[in-house]
């Protein structure tokens, strides 16, 4: 049971981490991308190529990530929203599934179609290495995993709650017009937000690419969508229902395996999901603006 | 050309081939050598993009391969060979739509694909009314050749490779309690139902079956479930991605047992995914890089001459699809509705998965052979 209690975690961790992505950016933009799932997936090749063709370290590729779904999530928010800022909230959303389109044709055209990996003997000591607690033996990946999800999610609460960008970003997402006369460059802090949730798109990228060591074009439609999922039932603005609503539907579609069979695991997640929108149509910490950071 | 396009609407048959003795002509009065080639033309329906893409392209490469070779000793009685290739993504919606242009098109004689099952039986009922041979390469489930007289199988029946693994596992290996992993479409429930029922047969017992959505990639949790119900033996029906992952996340849960797969024949793929966790895992093949037939060994090394790739049985399948297609094509003159006839003709056909007669049946069974990883290769079992 731990062992499948650590399963679920390890996957609700990526579906938090990418949720969260969905959440800053909803609440500052009050936009919802669709290219969420590609950006996570241009992380998770970035990752890939640093590791294969330069250097085989993994906090390399972690950086390599960082910064191209940085730059990528700044090039997005200019072309589909800053473009297109007093247009219809339909345009942009057009455009952002344009991106989602158009990164995974580049992404086909560029690796292939083929499911790419880092040939196991290379890595087999990271793969295969394990940890014993108690009983039980976890996997140090799955563990790091873990580790580095929750640190990342740490960081990102801290940076709100302290730093100044953050408080800027919090202050724009409370009413960017008050902030823009209190001198914050709201255009500039719209880019760094998205530029900012596309980064953690791109971090659980990384981690979910070395975990299964598979990287192909299509890896972030299924969870791009889980993750949107669990941003909606954490209340779609809410960094702590995001986080809770990821782990949630990661650890009860482990449990619908353990207990029914594995071929049920989509859809008891998503009637799970249902179940909580219908109990809770606002979601778990459903509210209008950006939660979870701001002293309240 | 234009011209040629609108008047075949108006009156089919006449003015098209009104049509047909003007271009006659006009080739005939042409400079030697400038003149447009007739050409043959094949439709091929394939995953070219989506999750399945991978085996699409490879499917492609063998019978692009096929019909370059045959270009290249002069064409089909002195016609070129042109491809058609449109991407149904594997899906069966979209392989159906392919289907219906390609039946709309006069100059497709024939059609190879598609490269699932779902997708092929979805689309035969189109190929099967307008009289058009669908060859397809890798549909191997039992319903598919019986869904019309069009409908031609190069890959043996699922059926057959369950059950010689189901009994290789509990008559040679002795396993008692087996466990199954398979891709949940029509193959996959095929694939794990037949050797399922044949191990039900045999007198073991079969603890779980587990379908995956194809393209998922977590298994920690069903590992885990398998690992928790104390197997003696897992069988996966998945392809080399699933199934590299499968072993990999196995191994991460300690799932230690006899692994059987089909799908992923001797895959190199597999064995870099999974690396040491693809140890001793068993598999029959059709086709194999190494094998030192002849025929097979002239594809394994044309194939490497021209795409500077090792080919696996998916090429492998799509080459023997093309050979069969240039085979029935020429029996069959030109005449669309002759051409699955003229393949069901063929007592001696000779490919690289083997031979077979098609008089016999419509079902190919073909021979097996043992594999299993040792030392990180895939070798002949004793």
């Amino acid at each position: 049971m731990f062992e499948q209690l650590v399963n679920g975690l390890t996957q609700g961790s990526i579906y938090a981490l990418l949720a969260l992505g969905f959440t800053i950016i909803f609440g500052v933009l009050r936009m919802v991308t669709f290219a969420h799932g590609e950006v996570f997936m241009v992380g998770a090749y970035a990752g890939f190529v640093v590791f294969t063709h330069l250097q085989d370290n993994l906090v390399l590729a972690l950086i390599a990530a960082v910064v191209a779904t940085f730059l990528l999530g700044a090039l997005i928010e200019i072309v589909a929203f800053r473009r297109l800022r007093n247009a219809p909230h339909f345009s942009s959303l057009l455009v952002t599934i344009g991106f989602s389109v158009v990164l995974t044709q580049l992404a086909r055209l560029i690796f292939g179609a083929e499911v790419e990996s880092i040939p196991m003997r290379q890595i087999e000591g990271l793969a295969f290495s394990e940890i014993r607690i108690g009983e039980v033996y976890v996997s140090y990946l799955q563990l790091s995993v873990l580790m580095v999800a929750l640190l990342i999610m740490a960081a990102t609460f801290l940076f709100f709650r302290y730093s100044r960008l953050g408080t800027a970003i919090r202050a724009t997402a409370q009413d960017h017009e008050a902030a823009m006369a209190m001198g914050v460059d709201v255009n500039r802090i719209f880019t760094i937000t998205f530029a900012f949730g596309s980064m953690m798109g791109g971090i659980a990228g990384v981690l979910i690419g070395f975990y299964y060591n598979l990287f192909y074009p299509t890896m972030g439609v299924m969870l791009g969508l889980k993750a949107f999922s669990a941003a909606v039932i954490g209340g779609l603005a809410s960094m702590p229902g995001a986080i809770l609503a990821g782990l949630l539907i990661g650890v009860v579609e482990v449990f619908s395996v353990d207990f029914v069979n594995s071929n049920f695991r989509h859809l008891i997640a998503f009637v799970f999901m249902f179940a909580v929108l219908l109990i809770r149509p606002q979601g778990l910490f459903g509210g209008g603006q950006l939660k979870g950071a701001r002293g309240d | 050309m234009k011209r040629f396009e609108t008047s075949s609407i108006g009156r089919r048959g006449g003015l098209s081939a009104f049509a047909a003795a003007v271009l006659a002509v006009a080739a005939s009065l042409a400079p030697n050598g400038s003149h447009a080639q007739e050409t043959v033309k094949f439709g091929v329906s394939l995953p070219i993009t989506g999750d399945m893409a991978e085996f699409g392209s490879f499917i492609r490469n063998g019978i692009e391969l096929a019909i370059d070779q045959a270009n290249a000793k002069g064409g089909l009685d002195g016609k070129m060979v042109e491809l058609v290739i449109e991407d149904s993504r594997g899906d069966p919606r979209e392989a159906v739509l392919v289907a219906e242009r390609f039946v709309a098109n006069d100059e497709i004689l024939l059609e190879i694909g598609d490269f699932t099952s779902s997708a092929s039986m979805a689309a035969a009922p189109v190929y099967e009314a307008a009289g058009m041979a669908q060859i397809s390469p890798t549909a191997s489930h039992p319903d598919f050749s019986g869904l019309g007289d069009n409908m031609v199988r190069v890959m043996a029946i699922q059926k057959a490779e369950s059950q010689y693994l189901a009994r290789w596992a509990v008559q040679d290996m002795g396993k008692q309690k087996i466990a199954t992993i398979y891709t949940n479409d029509d193959w996959g429930v095929q694939a794990s139902a037949s050797f399922a029922d044949e191990v039900k047969a045999l007198g073991a017992d079969v603890l779980t079956e587990e379908g995956i959505t194809p393209g998922e990639k977590d298994f920690a949790a069903v590992v885990t479930k398998i690992k928790n119900m104390g197997p003696d033996a897992v069988f996966i029906a998945g392809h080399s991605a699933e199934t590299g992952a499968i072993l990999a996340q196995s191994r991460r849960a300690r799932l230690q047992t006899q692994f059987l797969n089909s799908g992923a024949p001797r895959s190199p793929e597999l064995l870099e995914l999974a690396g040491s966790a693809a140890e001793g895992i068993a598999g029959v093949a059709l086709y194999f890089p190494e094998n030192p037939d002849p025929v097979s060994k002239a594809f394994t090394d044309a194939y490497v001459a021209k795409y500077e790739k090792t080919p696996n049985l998916f090429a492998a399948l799509g080459y023997d699809a093309g050979l069969l297609a240039l085979q029935g094509a020429s029996a069959a003159g030109g005449k669309r509705s002759a051409v699955a006839p003229a393949i069901f003709q063929l007592s001696d056909f000779v490919g690289v998965t083997g031979g077979f007669d098609y008089t016999a049946s419509r079902d190919p069974v073909k021979t097996y052979n043992r594999t299993v990883v040792r030392d990180g290769e895939w070798v002949m079992s004793e």
